[in-house]
């Protein structure tokens, strides 16, 4: 479904990401790990197109995306959740929620109609509140959630942007034990969908042991090992990244 | 989002549109329907400015370039196809294509790379063009810009009726002859009215969300796949158009226009101070901040006047700078003071207050 | 390592070469277009129009070469008038420029404290009539730096109380700091005419500044040399400040990455606080210059020559010392060229050069190349 090519990125004289050659499936969820600097982020980042790749190329369901607006590769599949969640803060829960739903139906350009009066939007929107259990706070404004709801409402509007690719970037940071498992239940969900194909950068172990189909590792950013969960655990390439990464956070 | 929200509000609205609706019969004297008058295009240039500034978060400098277009557009219409109801269109289309087409290339010249050079490029292409403008006389006049005729079924020498004297119990009515200056000012009221309605269903639309939401965090707003350089550039079309058509009823309004009432700086300044402390981002805000500045413009200088100097006591009076501060000459100072706190403390400004929640 | 071609960043080719060389070019370029455009209107004879002469290009070398030596000290005054408006508009923007690099704070008022300087020199000059008065240029370049001194000092404390103020509590986001700064302004300007009066005040020259030098026929205006003086020293100082002082490397470094330099421990604050008093000081005293050039003070002239300021920031790239004193002196130029060849295009053609650079450039000239990652 998505797949990179020789992808490759400069930041002044620094290589972020290296010659990443990689092919994402649908139906799979692929974790995507190493440690700290490794260019997990920065690959999200070339992907969803935040960042222009310097060299490589990025191609989506065989077309060349690698030179596309952020918004052109959101329109064609890409939907991309970001580590710092990023919401509309003084828009209610349920219009950051309908927004996603009227951009995945091409509505944004309609002028003389009331976004209110669109009984197909609103119940998309409403459908996917229901499924992430917000419907209750629907109504406050997105700045008013927790954290964890705020993060919630965050795969909220991935999910109502029916994307042919989830990115999610470390879903789970600064939640508490007993908060985590909702956010991964959600995700979890995604993947009884078989159409999609799910990336998600992350640190916790066992989150990648109980989500994910495959793992990919990056190390100053190369792809130093690709396989199943337990057979990159394994390797030695890895034990030595994450080796080095625990030293760094201890 | 649009409900004008509690009671208070309601009224005031409520009544700005019942005293802008019956202006000629509730106020007497021409200046009181020209201050209606006034009032009624500079709702509809503050609220195609809070588009702009409230909704989309860009600041634009040029909102009285666009302004001046449409009134230029009429202005020169007038005179050279002769005074006829097809020169008032005509001038008011090529008003509004012009401004549409100079929106456009600014649009896409400072937005695409940054939205702050946007504030800094509208304001020198302003400049520019208002020096050209009254550099230009042989077209537009120059600094004493140009006056015209307008069809004769819009100036007072037409009568088109009386409405008789009476008096009902205390309420006394003198009369009334409904002049063409009357049609007039029901015309500019009408489209007035008009375009307000128009751009609260445009803030209401989906459009309009997606312009919010750009507003609160263009990142997120292109990650969900809205292209946010294409609505902002949209959204300043859309406002230079509407501020055109306003520019456009103020000619045939005045039956003048020059430099000084449709380009000045001083005009875009007030257009800022009437969103700011009106409220921005509600559209209702530019009403009320219409209101106030204009009516302050008109009245506010002879009902302090010289009297509040005079009425000093002796002991401030001597003091070096204090009565100078309060010199009515002076009141753009407090203006601006007031512009400054509410843009911190107030941002959604008087209807934010007369809302009571935060922005 | 890169397969596709794209040239190795530490070897640049010549067209690279010439790229990063180009603003530097661009000044004796817009000279010598400026040139060009007087000859050509000089050209047609008498009873001749320019597109007749144009459409006889036989004609063209004996005109020119007639017209040349007629033009020549006019281009000489004018260059040296462009020069020296130019470096007054370079010290009117340096601060802006500066202070948007280091705090990413895009200052509307900064026009009120060239005002302020201006008037404060107008005050200053009126005490000292006699040294103004005399015809002794040291006395007369005493009584211009004394009040250059008093005017940056006054704009300077303006300056801190306008960032302490109107401008840091605007925090990150520009909508708020462009409105905010739009109404410190607006209050800036009420203050001035609250103390010095609402009506313009004209002044004196001193009596030594109001002549010209005359080099090969062309009159060079002795204050215009002045001016051009303390542009360079101005720009020459902030470059030596900028590359060898330590306060200079912080601002360096923060200009680029203003989150490093906290993470490493300067206090970036301070940092910011003392560049936007520096860079307000210099604006009060290229308004002192302005007010001695124009020999009038208007409470708008700040406001008004905002427009050239923002066209050369924003052509110089925002952030970028040396690409602003560049702009500044294309600006300069190009308006003198213009306001000779046809006057009513003076703003106009900046406006062009600005389009045009941005053509180029969409960034402005030296900005800082935006690569950044989220």
């Amino acid at each position: 479904m998505l797949r990179t090519l020789d992808l490759a990125v400069r930041f002044g004289g620094h290589r972020a990401v290296d010659g990443v050659s990689c092919h994402f499936r649908q139906g799979e969820v692929t974790a995507i790990v190493g440690p700290n600097g490794a260019g997990k982020t920065t690959l999200f980042n070339l992907i969803s197109g935040q960042v222009r790749a310097s060299a490589g190329r990025i191609e989506l369901l065989g077309e060349d995306i690698t030179r596309l607006s952020v918004a052109a590769r959101a329109r064609r599949g890409i939907g991309r959740g970001f580590q710092q969640t990023s919401l509309f803060p003084n828009l209610t829960v349920r219009e950051n929620v309908r927004l996603a739903v009227q951009a995945r139906q091409r509505k944004g350009g309609r002028m003389l109609r009331r976004a209110d009066a669109d009984r197909k939007v609103l119940a998309a929107a409403d459908s996917v509140l229901g499924q992430v259990r917000l419907a209750p706070q629907q109504h406050r404004l997105a700045s008013e959630l927790s954290h964890c709801n705020q993060r919630k409402l965050d795969i909220a509007v991935l999910m109502a942007l029916e994307p042919r690719v989830f990115m999610f970037d470390e879903p789970t940071a600064g939640m508490s034990a007993d908060e985590a498992p909702g956010v991964l239940d959600l995700i979890d969900g995604l993947r009884r969908d078989r159409n999609r194909c799910v990336l998600l950068v992350e640190h916790k172990l066992d989150v990648i042991r109980a989500l994910a189909d495959r793992v990919v590792v990056l190390q100053d950013g190369r792809c130093v090992a690709d396989g199943t969960p337990a057979m990159v655990m394994e390797s030695a390439a890895v034990q030595a990244a994450y080796m080095g990464q625990e030293l760094a956070d201890g | 989002m649009t409900r004008a929200g509690p009671v208070l509000l309601r009224l005031i609205l409520l009544a700005v549109l019942v005293a802008l609706a019956f202006a000629p019969v509730l106020f007497e004297g021409s200046r009181a329907l020209d201050t209606a008058a006034r009032l009624c295009v500079m709702i509809v240039l503050a609220a195609s400015f809070d588009l702009l500034l409230g909704y989309a978060g860009i600041v634009s400098f040029a909102h009285t370039m666009f302004f001046g277009m449409g009134a230029y557009g009429v202005a020169l219409a007038s005179l050279h196809m002769g005074r006829g109801p097809e020169a008032l269109l005509a001038g008011t289309a090529a008003g509004a294509a012009a401004a549409a087409v100079l929106a456009l290339v600014i649009g896409l010249f400072s937005l695409r790379v940054r939205a702050i050079f946007f504030a800094m490029i509208t304001l020198a292409v302003a400049s520019a063009v208002a020096v050209l403008v009254s550099q230009l006389s042989t077209l537009t006049g120059g600094e004493d810009g140009l006056t015209y005729r307008i069809p004769r079924a819009l100036t007072a020498a037409e009568t088109y009726g009386t409405i008789p004297a009476f008096a009902v119990g205390p309420i006394a009515f003198d009369g009334l002859r409904i002049s063409g200056k009357i049609a007039n000012y029901y015309l500019v009221f009408g489209c007035a009215l008009a375009l307000f309605l128009v751009m609260l269903r445009l803030v209401a639309s989906p459009f309009g969300r997606v312009l919010q939401a750009i507003r609160e965090n263009d990142h997120r707003a292109e990650a969900v796949g809205y292209s946010v350089l294409r609505y902002r550039i949209g959204i300043t079309v859309i406002s230079a158009v509407i501020a055109s058509f306003a520019g456009a009823l103020y000619a045939i309004w005045l039956r003048y226009v020059g430099p000084d009432v449709t380009l000045s700086f001083d005009l875009m300044i007030d257009i800022l101070l009437m969103v700011v402390i009106g409220g921005m981002g509600t559209l209702y805000g530019a009403v009320i901040g219409a209101v106030l500045l204009v009516l302050a413009q008109t009245y506010l200088r002879e009902l302090m006047g010289p009297n509040l100097l005079e009425s000093l006591p002796p002991a401030i009076a001597d003091l070096p700078v204090l009565p100078e501060l309060l010199n009515p000459d002076r009141w753009l100072l407090w203006l601006g003071v007031l512009f400054v706190l509410s843009v911190y403390f107030f941002p959604a400004g008087v209807v934010g207050r007369l809302r009571g929640r935060r922005a | 390592m890169t397969t596709d071609g794209v040239a190795d960043p530490h070897r640049p080719g010549i067209g690279a070469r010439i790229g990063a060389a180009m603003p530097w070019l661009l000044v004796p370029l817009i000279a010598a277009l400026g040139g060009l455009a007087m000859v050509v209107q000089a050209m047609p004879g008498p009873e001749e129009t320019l597109a007749a002469l144009l459409r006889t290009p036989d004609l063209w070398a004996d005109r020119a070469a007639a017209a040349l030596p007629a033009i020549a000290p006019s281009w000489i005054t004018l260059t040296l008038a462009g020069l020296a408006m130019g470096m007054m508009i370079f010290l009117m923007a340096s601060g802006l420029t500066l202070v948007f690099g280091l705090m990413d704070v895009i200052n509307f008022g900064h026009g009120a404290f060239v005002s302020l300087g201006a008037f404060v020199a107008v005050s200053v000059l009126a005490r000292f009539g006699g040294w103004t008065a005399s015809t002794d240029l040291a006395l007369n370049l005493a009584a211009i730096g004394l009040a250059a001194l008093v005017a940056m000092a006054v704009a300077g404390t303006a300056g801190a109380l306008f960032e302490r103020v109107i401008v840091r509590p605007a925090g990150g986001s520009h909508l708020k700091q462009i409105l905010v700064t739009v109404g410190g302004l607006i209050i800036a300007e009420q203050l001035i005419h609250v103390i010095w009066g609402p009506a313009e005040i004209y002044i004196d020259r001193p009596a030594a500044l109001k002549g010209a030098i005359v080099f090969h026929g062309a009159a060079l205006e002795t204050y215009r040399l002045l001016a051009v003086a303390a542009g360079l020293t101005v720009f020459a100082l902030l470059a030596l400040v900028l590359r060898y002082t330590r306060i200079g490397l912080i601002v360096r470094a923060g200009v680029q990455d203003g989150e490093m330099v906290q993470a490493l421990g300067y206090r970036l604050r301070g940092v910011c606080v003392a560049v936007f008093i520096a860079g307000s000081a210099l604006a009060g005293l290229g308004g002192v210059l302005w007010a001695l050039y124009q020999e009038v003070v208007t409470a708008q002239m700040g406001a008004d020559l905002m427009v050239l300021v923002f066209i050369t920031v924003i052509i110089g790239g925002l952030g970028s010392v040396t690409g602003c004193f560049l702009a500044a002196l294309m600006i300069g130029l190009t308006q003198n060229y213009t306001a000779f060849v046809e006057p009513k295009l003076a703003l106009v053609s900046t406006i062009a050069v600005l389009v045009l650079v941005l053509l180029w450039r969409p960034a402005g000239m030296l900005a800082r190349q935006s690569g950044r990652m989220s």
